[in-house]
């Protein structure tokens, strides 16, 4: 008997080797396993690279995101050193700058959830430096309290129930916390965001709750745990492509200005540097009425008609047509076909023009360009 | 509010003070005051319920049974209870009777003034205008807009206020309460006992959590008893970790709190979980379980006691958010969220098991409806063709360009923007020399400070007319079309108090736009 005991159940045995935690987590000398866990992170981008998104389907585009920052108390932990806190902002910012490159035309807000209540920090914009703005103003010191999901959720419905029926619309809520406490029912919410066609999306900091999956499952989102900083820099990499749309989103035409850069000779000034003079004599004067903007793409403050440059629309064909993953081959000599540095060991070809590239080419093409310089 | 909440038709007749004969006559109990009509002469006595401090009734020894309201200003009003069918005991019976709806009926009309106090606080006008007058404190611009163009009439203030003062959007106030509350309300060790600090936060949590507590409150302050009174004696009584079995004492106000608490835990534990693949009683087979139950036979822990107050006050503020949360979404056609207790999880529950295969077995594949397009990949964009002269012209910039600038100064695109419009003047055609050279930079345009801070603000002024006119256009109700009409002849007498002034072709031509728009529309519609 006391033989058995020490050697444990012998279903016990069976059910841990079925889960492989040896071979995903290994120890190392000092016994820390942040060594395999970037391998894994490693490995689940190469995966995200090589996986076959769908081409040809119809896309959200014109995204509204209302983005909800977990300011709890639970973010103020070192977890992830410095602090859950600062990573997330860090993460963010880059995020910031992704996603607007790659969907010109879509909307930002951002909503905080202190001490069981949300509040906006941030309007809906497609305004970037106001966004990283109202990111800095925030502190870690302004952390406190408890989470509220359905808080978090009500607000950005309210911000997302004015949105014109053709665009898409969608929550990615940030959560370090590991409960929620609601004034109410919180099912009741989630099919309420179902209904109205909102997706949301989870990317959690700690570990794997059952609320989170739900919410993800019933709306069509994402739910994702970030095992670090870097993990949780290629999960917000992941949102920046555009969602296929439901089929009960509406089809709408939109009206679209396509002003021209010029020189303008009236002395006006624009309305987004309110303060001071324009910066250079040239600028867009908004089709409509007559406005002076800076920089497009925008919506004009005075007739919100959305003003794009032409390429900037066109850029959403990247999304309906991607770049197909390379496939890996062994190589023993050559060189790149993109930077010409000498190939080692693996190689990954394009199959439509059979042009070999190096492992920092391929991660190039198919994370920034999106294109392959020898098809065409 | 009239309702007729007990009508009691037994005789009675009420003692004024200083009266020598007592008429006979009927009390009425209404929904908001209590009310006594004399049978003889037309006389009535009302009593409002706001003035009703308490009540009290005579000793059972008395020959006559009475009851007495105690009013605000230290008046009383008494009531002999009368009726020659009836002999004493049904009499007291009947008054106590009348006594408990007056209780009950001052509860709710106490529960009813202190809610509304709290909701006319919250919209109440001034708190409006604070927050107004908060919001051009803080922002500059917006005050400078504001009197330019609100106290100039060009703008009714009520469409100024409309974007700029939005309500909804902004947070969501409503929290719910965190299920360790009670422990963790701060305590100071003190000389004789402990010292608890109570905020509002935790007292409406407790009232919440506990209705019981709530009325009892309501029943006892501020009238028989202070509010830390009240708070001591809660506390005290052990009402809500009581360990043991003990029976309180019956002086204890919150005695029959504890008997109602127990009720209503019998009631939720019998309840359960429904559970339709693994229904326990379904699949017994044992037929004697019945006969051979004992429901003693379990050994009482330590703990028990304590274990059951820790799950009924989870239950208890489950139920406080399953109760009025999602009351707008049933109307989408919801499930019903009537259920209490943990009976609420059922169709969680229900759907878990509705899932005939175990999570590993089930496919991954996610059923994304996905929606086909047709894009032609063949399309090319048209590569336009230049002459050779043109060509010769293009290539010769950009070499030129390219031998004349170092690599770091193309990387930094700001220090070279004066070349480049030299070298863009220099290769396009001719068309826009003329234009160039008139073109004066932002920092030429000679102009003073508060010049530039007029031309500021009559830009801003213009925009925000313009913007009011856009946003009523196309006019789909009748009171766009109202601002609409407004916003016209507001740009129209803008424009002309502006014509010929310095500095205002911008602002001119705005508006031209706005007003070429309207006239087109005006035309369209006829």
């Amino acid at each position: 008997m006391d033989e058995d005991e020490q050697k444990g159940y012998t279903w016990e045995a069976g059910y841990a080797e079925g889960l492989n935690i040896n071979e995903v987590l290994v120890e190392d000398e000092t016994g820390s396993i942040e060594k395999s866990i970037a391998k894994y992170v490693e490995d689940s981008k190469k995966r995200a690279r090589i996986k076959n998104r769908p081409e040809k389907i119809r896309l959200g585009i014109m995204r509204h995101v209302m983005i909800v920052i977990d300011c709890s108390r639970f973010m103020t932990s070192k977890a992830m050193p410095p602090s859950r806190f600062v990573v997330v902002l860090k993460a963010l910012n880059i995020f910031l700058e992704r996603f607007f490159e790659q969907n010109p035309i879509a909307q930002i807000g951002f909503i905080t959830c202190k001490d069981r209540k949300a509040e906006r920090l941030s309007t809906m914009t497609g305004n970037i430096r106001q966004l990283k703005d109202s990111l800095n103003s925030l502190t870690e010191a302004f952390c406190g309290g408890d989470f509220s999901l359905q808080n978090a959720l009500q607000l950005a419905c309210v911000n997302l129930k004015g949105m014109p029926g053709h665009v898409s619309r969608e929550v990615i809520v940030v959560m370090g916390s590991l409960s929620t406490i609601d004034p109410g029912n919180i099912f009741a919410t989630i099919e309420q965001m179902k209904n109205l066609n909102i997706r949301c999306s989870v990317i959690g900091l700690s570990a794997s709750m059952f609320i989170c999956q739900e919410l993800a499952k019933t709306t069509r989102g994402e739910y994702s745990i970030a095992l670090d900083g870097d993990h949780l820099q290629m999960l917000f990499a992941k949102q920046t492509a555009p969602p296929s749309t439901a089929k009960s989103t509406e089809c709408n035409a939109i009206r679209v200005g396509f002003p021209t850069h010029q020189l303008i000779t009236t002395k006006s000034f624009c309305v987004c540097h309110s303060d001071s003079k324009p910066i250079s004599s040239r600028g867009f004067i908004c089709v409509q009425c007559g406005s002076r903007h800076c920089s497009i793409p925008a919506e004009c403050v005075v007739c919100k008609l959305t003003l794009v440059a032409a390429p900037q629309l066109s850029r959403a064909f990247r999304h309906l047509l991607p770049l197909a993953p390379f496939t890996q081959i062994e190589v023993s000599h050559g060189s790149c076909a993109a930077c010409e540095t000498q190939l080692s060991s693996e190689g990954y070809r394009c199959e439509k023009c059979d042009s070999i590239f190096c492992l920092d080419c391929d991660t190039l093409l198919h994370e920034s360009l999106h294109v392959c310089p020898t098809c065409f | 509010m009239a309702e007729i909440v007990v009508e009691v038709t037994f005789r009675c007749h009420p003692k004024k003070a200083g009266d020598g004969k007592s008429p006979i006559g009927r009390l009425t109990i209404f929904r908001e005051y209590v009310e006594w009509r004399d049978n003889a002469s037309p006389e009535v006595l009302t009593l409002k319920f706001i003035h009703i401090k308490g009540q009290r009734v005579s000793p059972p020894h008395k020959s006559k049974v009475q009851l007495q309201l105690v009013l605000e200003n230290e008046e009383q009003a008494t009531f002999v209870f009368l009726n020659p069918a009836h002999d004493k005991e049904t009499l007291a019976k009947e008054r106590d009777s009348v006594k408990e709806t007056l209780q009950q009926a001052l509860i709710s009309h106490r529960a009813r003034v202190n809610q509304l106090a709290a909701s006319v606080e919250k919209q109440s006008i001034a708190v409006e205008l604070e927050a107004k007058q908060k919001i051009l404190r803080e922002n500059k611009t917006l005050e400078q807009l504001y009197k330019s163009l609100v106290a100039t009439k060009l703008i009714l203030p009520q469409d100024f206020w409309e974007d700029y003062y939005k309500k909804e959007g902004q947070s969501e106030d409503r929290i719910g309460i965190n299920g360790a509350f009670l422990a963790n309300i701060a305590q100071q060790e003190g000389t004789n006992g402990v010292k608890l600090n109570l905020n509002a936060e935790i007292i409406q949590a407790i009232f919440v959590t506990y209705p019981a507590v709530e009325k009892k409150h309501l029943e006892l302050v501020p009238h028989e008893m202070t509010e830390s009174a009240f708070w001591t004696k809660f506390f005290q009584s052990h009402y809500f970790h009581r360990e043991s079995e003990v029976l309180p004492n019956p002086k204890d106000p919150f005695a029959d709190c504890v008997k109602s608490d127990e009720e209503e835990m019998k009631k939720l534990s019998a309840e359960g979980i429904l559970r339709k693949r693994f229904d326990l009683d379904h699949l017994d087979d044992y037929g004697f379980r019945d006969f051979t139950y004992k429901s003693e036979s379990l050994p009482k822990s330590v703990r028990a006691t304590l274990i059951k107050r820790c799950n009924y006050l989870s239950e208890k503020i489950l139920a406080i958010s399953w109760k009025d949360g999602g009351a707008e979404t049933i109307a989408a056609g919801t499930k019903t969220n009537e259920k209490q207790g943990f009976a609420v999880l059922n169709r969680v529950v229900a759907e878990t098991e509705n899932r005939l295969e175990s999570g590993d077995l089930a496919e991954t594949s996610t059923s994304e409806e996905y929606q086909h397009l047709k894009i032609d990949e063949k399309n090319v964009a048209e590569i336009p063709e230049y002459s050779e002269n043109e060509a010769e012209t293009y290539k010769n910039t950009v070499l030129r360009f390219f031998q004349n600038n170092s690599n770091e100064k193309i990387l930094n695109p700001k220090d070279m923007e004066h070349e480049q419009t030299m070298v863009f003047e220099d290769g396009l055609s001719n068309g826009n020399n003329k234009i160039s050279e008139n073109v004066k930079k932002a920092e030429n345009w000679e102009m003073t400070n508060v010049e530039l801070g007029e031309m500021r603000e009559m830009q801003n002024a213009t925009r925000e007319i313009c913007r009011h006119f856009w946003t009523s256009f196309p006019p789909k109700t009748p009171e766009m079309e109202a601002k609409l009409k407004r916003m016209v002849e507001t740009l129209t007498t803008y424009r002309a108090d502006k014509v010929g002034k310095k500095h205002t072709e911008h602002c001119i031509q705005m508006i031209d736009l706005a007003l070429e728009k309207y006239r087109q529309f005006i035309d369209r519609q006829k």
